[in-house]
């Protein structure tokens, strides 16, 4: 009746797949608390902009599955780096819709993937599975767009924006209707489970764990946030990392006896190398977008903040961001020379045995 | 797996485009700003409790010259750490000081205002708007 299969293995899944989600909650919720809501952007460069490297590693990393997908790898760039300039210079809000929406039928299919794998994994369920699990995962996912305080601002927006003005009442009853459905997919689904069940297919528990974990993230997430900041936050933390999760492993079962650049990076023992060139590629896009550095440092480091505090009386206004700025630069210019002579006077100390061992 | 189904997800996005983009290359700003302000009148016919509703009440309020009122339903949202909207802490460090409140409440309003957006091209309400 249960035949239980990993992704990776039972510890990685529990802590990556079933876990992390709750995690994420919880760091969402504290960030609201404690952090500056510059966090949100902190997290979007250290995990976001990281999952996206992920991405064209896995995609051009590869020389196999390059030669595989050449076609859509090169015309898809093109075909979206075309729609994206049109959208900026003539339609920026419609733009904005476009990838708000691709976002979320990003976010379904990952997690639907996800299941799928698992299903794969344990040689699990019934031909119709799959087409449950999509329905599922989309019926739960428009549920919650239509339904949550947070998300249903955007669509109404939208409507009224096309001339199809909807009311309050409306929309009340649009809400009832969409979770009364969701609801009775839910029972549909709980039966097609025991059907599959009775018919002999075998079912993995930890697929309906990882799909119950990442319900929980974002239906709780929509509810709790006073702002889109916690359901930012938590969001980008479990999709960014799942998926960077996937892809080393992945690229490490795959590549493990090609000598390539790719395989080397995935390598187990390579993991710092591998977490250092995604914070590289995110440093590399926060500079050549010319946004500020400060925004790794989750509101904590800043430079306009650090020497804060205006004292009216006196006619000080406090440091701007230009003018902290060119002393952090100051701090730096006359600090690393500083750095160098302090060094430089103990590691060429000849009478040193590590020294001589040098020379 | 057909070499098509490749592209099938651009064709969605393009035909989505084509749509979404000629209405919005068509739509008079006019038309815009009346759709976006019908909007949120029933966002917040829907949702009256939301932090982004109550400080839009209060900014009301404050338009009217009802600052107490406005001062009250500020306050309602910063208690619901409705700290990701830079204009309602920046304007309601700025009521304070209209207020002529104490200037440890100003401060309280204010430093939110500045960690929160620390990259923040506006001047800050204590030195004078």
């Amino acid at each position: 009746m249960f035949r239980t299969g990993y992704i990776l293995n039972r510890r990685d899944d529990w802590v990556w797949f079933i876990a992390l989600p709750f995690v994420a909650v919880a760091i969402g919720l504290a960030s609201q608390r404690w952090l500056s809501a510059i966090a949100v952007v902190s997290f979007s460069l250290l995990l976001t902009a990281p999952h996206h490297f992920a991405s064209w590693l896995r995609a051009y990393g590869v020389r196999e599955d390059l030669k595989h997908w050449r076609a859509p790898l090169i015309l898809g760039p093109v075909a979206i780096a075309l729609v994206t300039l049109v959208g900026i210079t003539w339609a920026p809000m419609s733009l904005l819709l476009l990838a708000w929406t691709w976002d979320h039928q990003h976010s379904i299919m990952q997690q639907y993937g996800f299941a799928r794998i698992y299903d794969y994994k344990a040689q699990t369920g019934a031909p119709s599975t799959a087409r449950f699990d999509l329905l599922l995962n989309w019926i739960l996912y428009a549920n919650l767009m239509i339904v949550s305080p947070l998300y249903s601002d955007f669509w109404i927006r939208e409507l009224y924006r096309f001339g199809l003005p909807i009311s309050a009442v409306s929309i009340s009853t649009l809400q009832t209707v969409s979770s009364t459905l969701a609801g009775l997919f839910l029972v549909a689904y709980v039966i097609h489970l025991a059907w599959t069940i009775r018919h002999g297919y075998a079912v993995n528990p930890t697929k309906y764990l990882f799909i119950g974990a990442s319900y929980f993230l974002w239906y709780a997430t929509a509810w709790w946030a006073q702002s889109a900041l916690v359901a930012t936050i938590s969001h980008a933390i479990m999709h960014g990392v799942q998926y960077i999760v996937i892809v080393h492993s992945s690229l490490r079962r795959k590549g493990g006896t090609q000598k390539s650049v790719t395989s080397w990076l995935v390598q187990p023992h390579h993991i710092i190398a591998f977490l250092a060139t995604c914070l590289f590629y995110s440093v590399l896009f926060q500079l050549i977008t010319n946004q500020p550095l400060a925004a790794f440092g989750f509101g904590a480091i800043d430079f306009a903040t650090q020497y804060a505090g205006p004292i009216p009386e006196l006619g000080k206004p406090g440091y701007t961001l230009s003018q902290a700025h060119e002393l952090f630069a100051a701090l730096l210019i006359t600090g690393a020379p500083l750095l160098h002579y302090f060094v430089d006077s103990f590691i060429w100390k000849v009478r040193d045995e590590n020294v001589q061992a040098g020379l | 797996m057909h070499r098509w189904k490749y592209y099938r997800i651009l064709v969605v996005v393009y035909a989505a485009a084509a749509l979404s983009f000629s209405r919005e290359f068509t739509q008079s700003p006019e038309d815009l700003v009346r759709a976006q302000v019908e909007a949120s009148q029933v966002v917040a016919a829907r949702y009256p409790e939301l932090p982004q509703h109550i400080y839009n009440r209060g900014l009301e309020a404050a338009r009217n010259e009802d600052y107490q009122e406005a001062r009250r339903l500020f306050e309602e949202a910063l208690a619901a750490h409705f700290y990701t909207d830079e204009s309602f802490l920046h304007t309601y460090a700025s009521l304070l000081i209209y207020l002529g409140e104490s200037q440890e409440e100003i401060d309280r309003v204010a430093d939110l205002w500045r960690k929160h957006f620390p990259h923040s091209r506006n001047p800050d309400p204590r030195f004078g708007l």
